[in-house]
């Protein structure tokens, strides 16, 4: 009975945080929403600020040729190493390269560096050369794409986001390197589909699952490219520019439930639970690895509809206030408060994933097919586990939760004030705001307090 | 939006860091009052299975090992944890009814075991975080955690 079939390639996990730090800290996150409601400030600074201040050039061209290159070359290597590899997750580069490197470095490089994807994004230099060639072939000229449909919004992302987070936490053998390969052949189908229908840069701006994600976790930071210039806004104002679409509060609801889920599947509740689940779909008929992938598919849905509703919920309180708006435009308009959320939910849950099992990408590199090569000498080195301790790490991951917490705090009210005509309907709105994100923030800390009990 | 001045906030923020610090400092535990470093805390829990084999103790040498118990394919009395304190010496056995391959992870050790034979872990517990203990050839099963507090 393998419970633990999403960390195929683990070698250590998190020890829960104590009780009386989960008490201090849901002390700190209480403190600091009361605060926060008094001494915000009373006219919006973030709404409408596209201030940005130049630091230097960057040349488009090359950047984007190179960075691509390196990026389609990652992605080679991939899909090689998933195909042609030992079929053993740990000793094959391809999981721990997209599960670790791409997915949690990518996320984590977004926020410290800016929007870095789009330069290595493999699909769209893949695509773009691709383009160039046609150009030239037929004489200078493309079809002009087909108009995105506006009620497709960020859809194909969700649906993207969601496929992505069902191999990692529900399939079984998710993180056999040959499933992890064929998974990101298909999804290279329907990305390069996506991108000759309406267009190589719209689809990265509304359906390319990761450029979408990437790109939200980027508007956190502080960098921002313009054409050839690189410079800096205004923090968190990023996130205030955030264009909301159709699919954009699913979108959210899925980042920010996978996590938890992936967090609650290690707790208590859920391994009590699963059994009872997947022998049921035993009986029913399923093989019991069906059943289990069954068990988990309901469970990461049933999560990511909690997480909606519990949103949903807060929206429906924050109308009562008045102020006129229907439910689906005041979702919309909040939403981009759930970023920083949905960052700081995977920052303290993998941050030790990173930080362990991504130093093995230097054994993997020398032998990413597990076959016993040695190409840069770096074969025989192990993980060290000793690089930071368990209190470290609680601290850490204490402070990830309540700094997006301040974060989301801070683009809620400024949204509040820019949306309400009425002062006093915004700060009664943000009553439910903050409802809203004192649940989240506590259930964070929860899971952080249930890992691997 | 009701107007605050600009002392008030300052005050208000300062006696809220304040407050934070002070609850930090209650809720901490004292490291201390520890009492002197504990010896091994090992505990496993032994669950019969009924069968009446079960019931005889093996006369252990001191001090004794963490034992996980393989039998039918799976882990009597389900997956074993095993926890102990950094810097303390971990000793893990593990009997199987079969011949097998145990894999500590994070240690990344690796010992074989027969139906004659067991496993026997002993390590010195350095690294703090939960650790899988798994058989490699019963199809990659977890057997038991050890867990190493701080």
């Amino acid at each position: 009975m393998d419970w633990l079939i999403a960390h195929g390639i683990v070698g250590r996990s998190d020890l829960p945080i104590p009780e009386w730090l989960f008490g201090w800290a849901a002390a700190l996150v209480l403190i600091v929403s009361f605060v926060a409601l008094a001494v915000l400030w009373p006219e919006p600074r973030l709404e409408g600020d596209r201030g940005w201040r130049r630091l230097f050039g960057l040349p488009q061209l090359p950047v984007d040729v190179v960075c691509g290159a390196i990026g389609v070359f990652l992605f080679g290597v991939t899909i090689w190493a998933g195909l042609a590899g030992a079929e053993a997750s740990a000793a094959n580069w391809a999981p721990t390269f997209v599960y670790v490197i791409f997915w949690l470095g990518f996320a984590v490089g977004s926020v410290l560096f800016g929007d870095i994807f789009r330069a290595f994004n493999p699909w769209r230099a893949i695509a773009r050369a691709v383009a160039g060639v046609a150009k030239l072939a037929r004489g200078g000229t493309l079809p002009a794409p087909l108009p995105y449909p506006e009620r497709l919004g960020h859809w194909p992302a969700v649906v993207g986001l969601f496929a992505f987070t069902f191999m990692e936490l529900a399939a079984s053998d998710g993180d056999l390197p040959r499933n992890v390969a064929l998974a990101a052949l298909a999804y290279s189908a329907v990305t390069w589909i996506g991108m000759a229908l309406y267009g190589i840069d719209r689809w990265i701006e509304r359906g390319e699952a990761f450029s979408v994600y990437f790109n939200l976790f980027s508007r956190i930071s502080i960098w921002e490219r313009r054409g050839r210039d690189v410079g800096v806004r205004r923090f968190l104002s990023g996130l205030a520019a955030l264009e909301p679409l159709p699919g954009t509060v699913p979108l959210l609801a899925v980042m920010i439930g996978s996590v938890t889920f992936d967090g609650a599947s290690e707790g208590k509740p859920w391994v009590n639970i699963a059994p009872d689940m997947s022998d049921f779909f035993q009986d029913v008929g399923l093989s019991p690895e069906n059943a289990l992938m069954v068990t988990y598919t309901i469970g990461l849905l049933f999560v990511i509809g909690i997480v909606y509703g519990f949103y949903r919920l807060g929206i429906a309180g924050a109308r009562t206030v008045g102020g006129g708006f229907d439910s689906d435009r005041l979702a919309k308009a909040f939403v981009h408060s759930l970023v920083p959320i949905a960052f700081v939910y995977a920052a303290a849950h993998y941050m030790t994933l990173l930080l362990f099992q991504g130093q093995a990408i230097w054994f993997l590199a020398s032998d990413p097919l597990g076959e016993g090569d040695d190409f840069f000498g770096t074969a025989d080195r192990a993980i060290d586990y000793s690089l930071i301790g368990a209190n470290a790490t609680w601290y850490w991951q204490v402070g990830f939760v309540v700094a997006g917490h301040i974060c989301a705090l801070i683009l809620a009210h400024d949204r509040a004030l820019a949306l309400y005509r009425e002062a006093r309907e915004a700060v009664r709105s943000q009553y439910w705001m903050l409802g809203v994100m004192v649940g989240f923030t506590t259930l964070a800390l929860w899971l952080l307090s249930q890992a691997n009990q | 939006m009701r107007a605050v001045e600009r002392g008030q906030r300052i005050g208000l923020i300062l006696s809220a860091i304040v407050l934070a610090a002070v609850a930090f400092l209650i809720l901490r535990p004292d490291d201390e009052d520890d009492p002197a470093p504990t010896s091994q805390t090992t505990t496993v829990e032994q669950s019969p299975q009924g069968e009446p084999t079960a019931t005889v103790p093996a006369p252990e040498p001191e001090p004794e090992f963490a034992v996980i118990r393989i039998r039918d394919g799976g882990v009597q009395g389900g997956e074993q944890r095993i926890t102990v304190e950094k810097g303390d010496v971990a000793r893990i056995e593990v009997r199987a009814d079969i011949s097998d391959e145990i894999h500590l992870h994070g240690y990344d050790l690796y010992r074989d075991v027969t139906p004659d034979k067991p496993a026997r872990f002993k390590l010195k517990a350095d690294i703090e975080g939960v650790f899988e203990i798994e058989a490699h050839d019963l199809g990659h099963v977890i057997v038991g955690t050890l867990v190493v507090e701080p």
